[in-house]
């Protein structure tokens, strides 16, 4: 994955203005898909990454804002880059808190565009990246039986052998069959690789969306 | 009379001293002294009559010989007025016009043995049948009356004189005025045959006539005698002086002296006659002025000057008041002139004012485009933005595809065309303002008004993008149709959607409905726009309209003010009212004239 394979979405009511950020974006290498309505934009996307949202805010029936809220609530990993025309900035604000990567005001300075759209574009990479380590930990832990897992846990949290005996109330050595049938399925050599696996399986779960 | 008398002879005295005295230097004896006599009976018969008084002045002023020279009246004033004769004869009322007209002076009068007095000798009678009804001188209108002549005094114009007074002009009122001439017997013998209805004779004739048997008793009498006591005939008239012997302007005094002192002492003649100091002719004055005759003639053939003079006080009198009405006039046509420019004036002033009015208007209406311009101004800025950021975007990117050396030149070019696109799209904006701004009067025109209330929310629309407006009822009619200025409708329709938006905007509900509708109401209709902005106070409503009041931060208070002034110019009206959940503005415009 890298930023050869980014889709910047161009999303302006405004035809000359959409067709020359497009243009610029165009002229900067960036791959770019231009439209003129946010539900245009919701109705196609296919969540495919990396890329980013150029988005004007003010939009006749969908503004800018709304396609945020209905992306977020889709757990995409597209950052969006604000375009405004009017310096609105209880909603630059608001747009921010929920995780916008940049707002911009219109006309803004075509390196100061590019600039976040490559931020964007970079941080769209890493979270995809950050993503697939996630769904790969939850696919290695969900070969574990429950027992298998409960030891993977304790291991994590920095518990031996005659402790974890005790706290599940099992013998040592049915500790030490567990422990080994868990590191054999998770290919991991070392307790520190059980628990950095189950912190990114669960700080994928705790992460903010978006 | 006795010391007149005795003066008479005295002056006799002196003339005849003088006469004696200056015997050698009197008038040359060879020179015949002319006596003229009116002959109005024939030259002969007046020769005939005054030979007996000649021959005594010819016996009785010696070292002269008079000579008798009978002339009619037209000759006899001619001769006097040549100066041709010495002395004259005549009656009263001929030497009355002498004595005016070539001032003669009497110096005897005739003395007759049937006068009063010399003084009081002859008058008229006029005679009429006997069995006649007339009885008094007003009878006499209507009738044929028989005269000697015009001239005649005795037969003519004494009992003219008589008639005036009387109340009857006798040239006019009579039936018939004839002069019938001498003799005057056939005066008398005339209407005794019935020829005339009376006649005038000289007084005495009638009893003569009867006297001598040329009349019967009883034929005729005469018509409304005066009684004069002493005087022995009857007469119709008062009575007048005898004859007159007169001496002319140029006679010497002392001839004159002479003759009266002769005549004077002439013994009377076998019928009676004789001569007395000269009697007192005032009295033919009267006569003469009654009748308009002899100096009074002119009278009778008034000039203009005459008129003048006679009438000066009723002629001054008007000519007063011609002066007061030429003052009247000419005052009047001064002020006539004076209030015709002050009217002029007026109008003149009136004209300004009405051009300073319609000038404010056009002003008032160009500031009101100004505010609504102003109100735009976001949407305006918004507007060009665009196009300007569009421009430098193009701009950078073709910076860029070069700096980068992708020079392809097919996406150079698009990047070029885009550029002057969208400086043309700038351009269109800016003309457009334009054309909002400009200035000039209100042109009202039959409007299309779903038409032009459209274009307005389209407009709001590109200006607000977030606004959500909702069209309701008669969203396809095209024959709401009213006269209107078509961009004044649009400024209003603009001015209450941009005060729904703000309320909306101010509640954080920019994106709320504001629906606008059209409705058929009696006689035209209305357009509406209502909003769920909530909260407009009570207490804020009558104020609305005025200018300079707002509820809004950043607001001028015109937008409503204004718009309220330009639907009362289109004869409309302009409402607000709350509803549920925010206000109702709406306008109201009268249908179009002649349109269903």
């Amino acid at each position: 994955m890298n930023e050869q394979d980014a889709i910047i979405y161009v999303i302006d009511d405004d035809d000359g203005m959409r067709r020359s950020l497009a243009y610029l974006l165009d002229s900067a290498g960036w791959r770019t898909r231009p439209l003129a309505s946010g539900r245009e934009f919701l109705d196609q996307y296919d969540g495919h990454v990396p890329g980013c949202l150029v988005l004007d805010v003010m939009m006749p029936l969908m503004g800018g804002m709304e396609v945020q809220q209905i992306l977020n609530a889709r757990d995409t990993c597209l950052p969006i880059v604000f375009l405004s025309a009017h310096g609105d900035l209880p909603m630059a604000v608001q747009a921010m808190k929920r995780g916008a990567l940049d707002f911009l005001e219109k006309p803004c300075k075509d390196h100061v565009l590019l600039d976040a759209v490559g931020r964007a574009v970079r941080q769209s990479i890493k979270q995809s990246l950050d993503q697939q380590q996630v769904v790969e930990a939850r696919a290695r832990l969900s070969s574990l039986t429950s027992r298998e897992r409960e030891v993977a846990a304790c291991l994590a949290a920095g518990d031996c052998n005659k402790t974890i005996a005790r706290k599940l109330a099992i013998s040592d050595k049915t500790v030490q069959v567990h422990r080994h049938n868990a590191m054999e399925k998770l290919h991991v050599h070392s307790t520190a690789e059980i628990a950095r696996l189950i912190l990114a399986a669960d700080a994928a779960q705790k992460a903010p969306p978006g | 009379m006795l010391n007149l008398q005795k003066l008479i002879i005295v002056l006799a005295w002196f003339a005849a001293l003088a006469g004696l005295a200056g015997g050698a230097c009197a008038a040359d004896p060879r020179q015949p002294v002319r006596v003229a006599v009116l002959a109005d009976k024939g030259a002969e018969a007046a020769e005939e009559e005054w030979e007996y008084v000649l021959d005594w002045l010819n016996h009785d002023v010696p070292g002269h010989r008079f000579v008798i020279v009978a002339l009619d009246h037209p000759e006899l004033r001619q001769a006097i007025h040549a100066g041709s004769v010495d002395f004259l004869i005549t009656n009263a009322g001929n030497y009355s016009e002498f004595e005016y007209a070539e001032g003669v002076s009497r110096i005897a009068t005739l003395d007759s043995p049937l006068a009063l007095s010399p003084s009081q000798a002859v008058g008229s009678a006029i005679v009429v049948r006997a069995e006649s009804g007339l009885t008094g001188l007003a009878d006499l209108k209507g009738k044929h009356l028989l005269a000697a002549s015009h001239d005649a005094f005795c037969c003519y114009q004494i009992a003219a004189r008589e008639l005036v007074i009387a109340g009857i002009d006798p040239e006019k009122d009579l039936g018939r005025l004839e002069y019938a001439g001498f003799p005057i017997q056939s005066i008398a013998l005339a209407v005794r045959d019935g020829k005339a209805d009376a006649g005038i004779v000289k007084t005495c004739l009638f009893e003569q006539m009867i006297a001598s048997g040329a009349l019967k008793p009883g034929e005729l009498r005469v018509l409304a005698p005066q009684e004069i006591p002493g005087f022995p005939c009857q007469t119709t008239s008062r009575l007048y002086p005898d004859w007159a012997f007169a001496a002319l302007k140029h006679t010497s005094a002392e001839l004159s002296r002479k003759v009266a002192v002769a005549l004077l002492e002439m013994p009377k003649s076998s019928e009676g006659y004789g001569w007395a100091i000269p009697a007192h002719y005032a009295v033919l004055d009267e006569l003469f002025r009654d009748l308009k005759l002899g100096r009074y003639a002119r009278l009778q053939q008034e000039t203009l000057e005459e008129l003048v003079r006679r009438h000066r006080y009723a002629l001054l009198a008007i000519a007063v008041l011609i002066v007061f009405w030429l003052i009247h006039t000419v005052r009047v046509d001064y002020l006539v002139a004076r209030r015709t420019r002050e009217l002029k004036r007026m109008h003149a002033d009136r004209q300004r004012m009405t051009e300073a009015m319609r000038e404010r208007q056009q002003a008032l209406d160009h500031a009101g485009r100004l505010a609504v311009l102003g109100g735009m101004a976001g949407a305006i800025a918004h507007e060009l933005k665009q196009p300007l950021a569009a421009i430098a975007n193009f701009a950078r990117g073709i910076d860029r595809r070069i700096a980068a050396g992708r020079l392809d030149t097919e996406p150079l070019r698009d990047g070029c065309n885009e550029i002057a696109l969208q400086s043309q799209r700038a351009d269109a904006t800016i003309e457009r303002i334009r054309n909002f701004a400009r200035k000039g009067g209100s042109v009202m025109q039959s409007v299309d008004l779903v038409a032009f209330v459209k274009e307005a929310v389209e407009l709001f629309e590109v200006a607000h993008p977030e606004a959500n407006i909702r069209w309701l009822g008669m969203a396809e009619r095209r024959d709401a149709r009213v006269e209107a200025d078509p961009i004044q409708i649009q400024q209003v329709t603009f001015n209450l959607l941009k005060n729904a938006f703000d309320a909306q905007y101010a509640q954080g509900i920019p994106r709320a409905a504001i629906v606008v509708s059209l409705e058929r109401e009696e006689r035209g209709y209305r357009v509406a726009v209502r909003d769920q902005g909530g909260n407009l106070k009570e207490e804020h409503i009558a104020h609305l309209f005025e200018p300079f009041f707002t509820t809004k931060a950043d607001g001028l208070g015109l937008g409503l003010a204004l718009s309220k002034w330009i639907i009362d110019a289109h004869g409309g009206t302009l409402a607000l009212t709350r509803e549920n959940s925010g206000v109702c503005a709406s306008f109201w415009l009268p249908e179009e004239q002649g349109h269903e």
